[in-house]
């Protein structure tokens, strides 16, 4: 089979697989977030398989999916910092996955499959939330009061979502990953 | 297990509209312009105008106002916030009302209404893009908008093809998870005691059988694929062309139109919210 095809169809259907378990959201929060089924999992698996390069392109498509089924203005004091948030909540937040590939096959050589894919998952949680991190300092900077930390307050936001998420992700992960990882990659 | 019914992709009000019926580049193009101009309005006047531009195409799309509220809501307390923090903290024009330390300015009141006003123009009309259009042709938008980047090594067409087939294939998967969902409950399932721990493995019967299958799928689709000879986004046709008419560029010399406004009322200072006071 033509692998630029195969290629195609899987990431597409790993897409909408994102895009099915981003509906399944435990809880949202007030200003944009949630706590999804680990929606970010067959997006990984895309990273696992595929070079870093071909996960780029499949996190934008992903970025571009969740800003075309339902965009969130962040409400930011300036264009500069309006661009900037966008930037950072759905485009570079979701790049982190094109590192996720790297960190997974640099820890497979040292480290059993189920480990390496929880350890890579969970630091490509921790870049997208650093994403969101500064992305909330930009838009909160200006609401909170004089002498309030805007760091511990974004901090705290986006730290309980994006903690959430990530076990959830790595209780799969560490339980079904391997053999559905290899699977796939049989493919 | 009612979770998964219901469900819809994106937020599209199907209507018949003017402003359905354009087309998706055009209305992508006119939206940028829209932010940039509502960053570049100065003061009162342009304000106005803009809300006005926004109220007309809310009409013509003939979406019902409370829809367009209903999105406004989650964003309410942080448009009170903007209004009661700029309100206090700016100290132009002339006092209003004074009680010993607080005091407000008729600038801060001018500039806090400005403030609250830009953030619900910006989510209404981000919101009405994903209302009037549908995700499909929101792909093929930004797949005619994102080709330039082709020379930069973005694959323009694979990325919108990718996008359109996990589009088409989100309503086929939920059903897929439906089914997976009463067939684990039919053998005793359950999802919805134990604690957190507990409650995340209870997915594992679900999600699995949801992976493998999405996996199947992708392997007939690329055997259909292939088997129609698909080569790639070279000379490929399309089954619906987005199609621009008057409609289009109409609405688009509009857009600019108003931008360059807005701009010339920032330049010249005219419009500035402190000769207002």
């Amino acid at each position: 089979m033509q692998k630029q095809v195969a290629f195609l169809t899987q990431s597409a259907m790993m897409l909408a697989l994102a895009t099915l378990l981003s509906f399944f959201a435990v809880f949202h929060l007030p200003n944009g977030g949630s706590v999804t089924l680990g929606s970010m999992i067959p997006l990984l698996f895309v990273a696992y398989k595929f070079d870093w390069k071909r996960s780029l392109l499949v996190a934008f498509a992903y970025s571009l999916i969740q800003m075309i089924s339902g965009f969130y203005a962040p409400p930011t004091q300036n264009l500069l910092s309006f661009i900037a948030v966008v930037l950072l909540d759905y485009v570079i937040a979701f790049g982190a996955l094109g590192l996720a590939g790297l960190f997974y096959r640099t820890l497979l050589k040292k480290l059993p499959q189920s480990v390496s894919m929880v350890t890579s998952g969970v630091m490509t949680y921790a870049i997208r939330f650093i994403c969101h991190f500064f992305s909330g300092i930009l838009i909160w900077s200006f609401y909170a009061p004089a002498g309030q930390p805007v760091w511990l307050y974004s901090l705290v936001y986006n730290g309980s979502y994006m903690a959430l998420e990530a076990l959830i992700s790595a209780i799969f992960l560490g339980l079904a990953g391997p053999r559905l990882l290899n699977r796939f990659t049989a493919m | 297990m009612n979770m998964l019914q219901g469900v819809t992709i994106g937020q599209y009000y199907p209507l018949d509209s003017q402003i359905h019926k354009m087309d998706a580049r055009f209305k992508i193009g006119m939206i940028f312009i829209y932010v940039i101009a509502l960053f570049t309005a100065s003061g009162p006047f342009a304000y106005s105008l803009l809300a006005l531009f926004a109220l007309a195409v809310i009409a013509l799309s003939k979406i019902p106002f409370k829809i367009i509220l209903k999105g406004l809501k989650p964003i309410l307390w942080i448009i009170g916030f903007t209004l009661i923090l700029h309100t206090f903290s700016t100290k132009e024009g002339f006092i209003v009302w004074q009680w010993s330390r607080f005091s407000i300015y008729s600038g801060g009141i001018v500039r806090g209404i400005m403030m609250g006003f830009r953030l619900i123009l910006l989510l209404s009309i981000t919101s009405l893009l994903t209302l009037t259009t549908t995700p499909i042709d929101l792909t093929d938008g930004l797949e005619v908008l994102l080709s330039p980047f082709k020379k930069l090594g973005l694959p323009a067409h694979e990325l919108a093809m990718m996008m359109t087939i996990a589009l088409r294939f989100v309503p086929t998967l939920i059903e897929e998870a439906d089914k997976i969902i009463k067939a684990q409950t039919a053998r005793g399932a359950d999802f919805e005691s134990g604690g957190f721990i507990a409650r995340a493995k209870s997915l594992i019967p679900i999600l699995v059988p949801l992976f493998i299958s999405a996996f199947r799928r992708a392997d007939d689709l690329a055997m259909a694929m292939e088997a129609r000879c698909y080569r790639g986004g070279e000379n490929r046709t399309k089954m619906k062309e987005l199609k621009s008419g008057k409609r289009d560029y109409l609405g688009l010399s509009v857009m600019v139109l108003v931008f360059l406004l807005m701009l010339t009322l920032r330049i010249t200072g005219f419009d500035s919210w402190q000769a207002w006071l």
